[in-house]
């Protein structure tokens, strides 16, 4: 899709970014992103790809905004508490980059809707609290073939894996079950998890718009407790449930 | 007991550190660090230990079971099933690089540093 002039204006500063240009912002805006959970880390990941200016994001959001999600979920607003989360983290992505098709599921990904919310997307990023959802985003991306940045914090710590299928380890590889110990409720500092979010904008925006070197086969980890970074070395597993079978 | 001995002992001062400090130091000859993330550091109470081997090729297993011992229960819970074996779940990372294969047969031969990691899903 052609660059318009509001779009040279728009993004004027990143089109000037070495290997983005306009070809780039081209790529992006002819983009899908599906986004499992915009909430503390969901949130600021759409914040970045509406301000890249990605051309549609499609959100599955669940439930009502409670006082205690405003630490971490910048999307949404102190007077939407009570109200639906889709309806508010839609009313901010709009009026922040109209220029961004925003559609906003209000359920959580499930058994009944996974397939069909990874065909609509190009790219999916992970953002979800619990691992069955990641899980099953894991399972249509391979099934689909489509990438899938997971990203995933606690506390002071960040995870982004970069998921290519046939080409890097799915997250079943990693985790062949549901991990027992995870509990839906875990510590949270909003500007940790906005971190790992755009680490992971970032990680989607060089894998849709064809420039820099993405993580592949590696985990971006860090600490802000000591402000250590690190990729570590991931591996396919060969006997994996999920993408045992599949290769590029 | 034989095996016991050579597993020497940990280095206590690296125990008194709260979690998120890091004991900044180079392992000398026989000595590993290993590194815990997430729910294993807040388990233990520290994120880094820094242990001591007069032998090179210690079993993996021998030396959690003796971090569980010293960490105590909950640690071991994350690292271990109900069978009491180590947790498909957790990833094991030998200088930088995730080490495939039935982690219950690994040995710390030549290795430096063990980064120990349980799956977060915060978001
Ligand atoms: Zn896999």
């Amino acid at each position: 899709m052609p660059l318009t002039d509001l779009d040279r204006s728009l993004y004027e500063w990143q089109l000037d970014v070495p290997g983005f240009g306009e070809s780039g912002q081209e790529k992006l805006r002819s983009s899908t992103a599906l986004i499992s959970r915009a909430g503390g880390l969901g949130g600021p990941l759409a914040f970045s790809l509406a301000a890249a200016g990605i051309g549609k994001l499609v959100i599955a959001h669940a439930g009502d905004l409670r006082l205690d999600d405003l630490n971490r979920q910048i999307l949404m607003r102190h007077d939407d508490v009570g109200k639906p989360r889709a309806e508010s983290l839609a009313a901010t992505l709009r009026a922040f980059n109209p220029q961004v098709e925003v559609e906003v599921i209000p359920e959580n990904i499930t058994e009944a809707n996974a397939a069909e919310l990874v065909a609509k997307a190009d790219i999916v990023f992970g953002a979800a609290p619990l691992f069955e959802e990641r899980f099953l985003m894991n399972r249509e991306c391979v099934r689909q073939g489509k990438p899938l940045i997971d990203c995933a914090m606690f506390s002071l710590e960040g995870q982004i894996l970069p998921i290519v299928p046939g080409q890097t380890p799915c997250l079943a590889c990693l985790y062949p079950e549901i991990p027992e110990h995870w509990k839906r409720r875990f510590p949270v500092i909003g500007a940790v998890s906005a971190l790992a979010a755009n680490i992971g904008a970032m990680e989607g925006i060089k894998l849709l718009a064809g420039f820099g070197e993405v993580s592949l086969n590696r985990m971006i980890y860090f600490d802000t407790a000591t402000m250590r970074f690190q990729q570590i070395q991931v591996q396919r597993n060969p006997d994996c449930a999920v993408c045992q079978h599949v290769s590029l | 007991m034989e095996k016991r001995t050579s597993f020497r002992r940990l280095l206590r001062h690296t125990f008194r550190l709260p979690v998120g400090l890091v004991l900044r130091m180079m392992p000398l000859m026989g000595q590993v660090n290993f590194s815990y993330t997430g729910q294993l550091a807040a388990a233990a109470g520290v994120a880094e230990v820094v242990l001591d081997f007069s032998d090179d090729a210690v079993p993996l297993r021998r030396v959690l079971d003796e971090l569980a011992s010293r960490h105590g229960s909950k640690w071991g819970e994350l690292i271990f099933d109900d069978a009491g074996q180590v947790r498909s779940t957790l990833l094991v990372i030998f200088d930088g690089a995730q080490v495939s294969g039935d982690k219950e047969d690994l040995t710390l031969d030549g290795v430096k540093s063990v980064m120990l990691m349980t799956p977060i899903a915060g978001g």
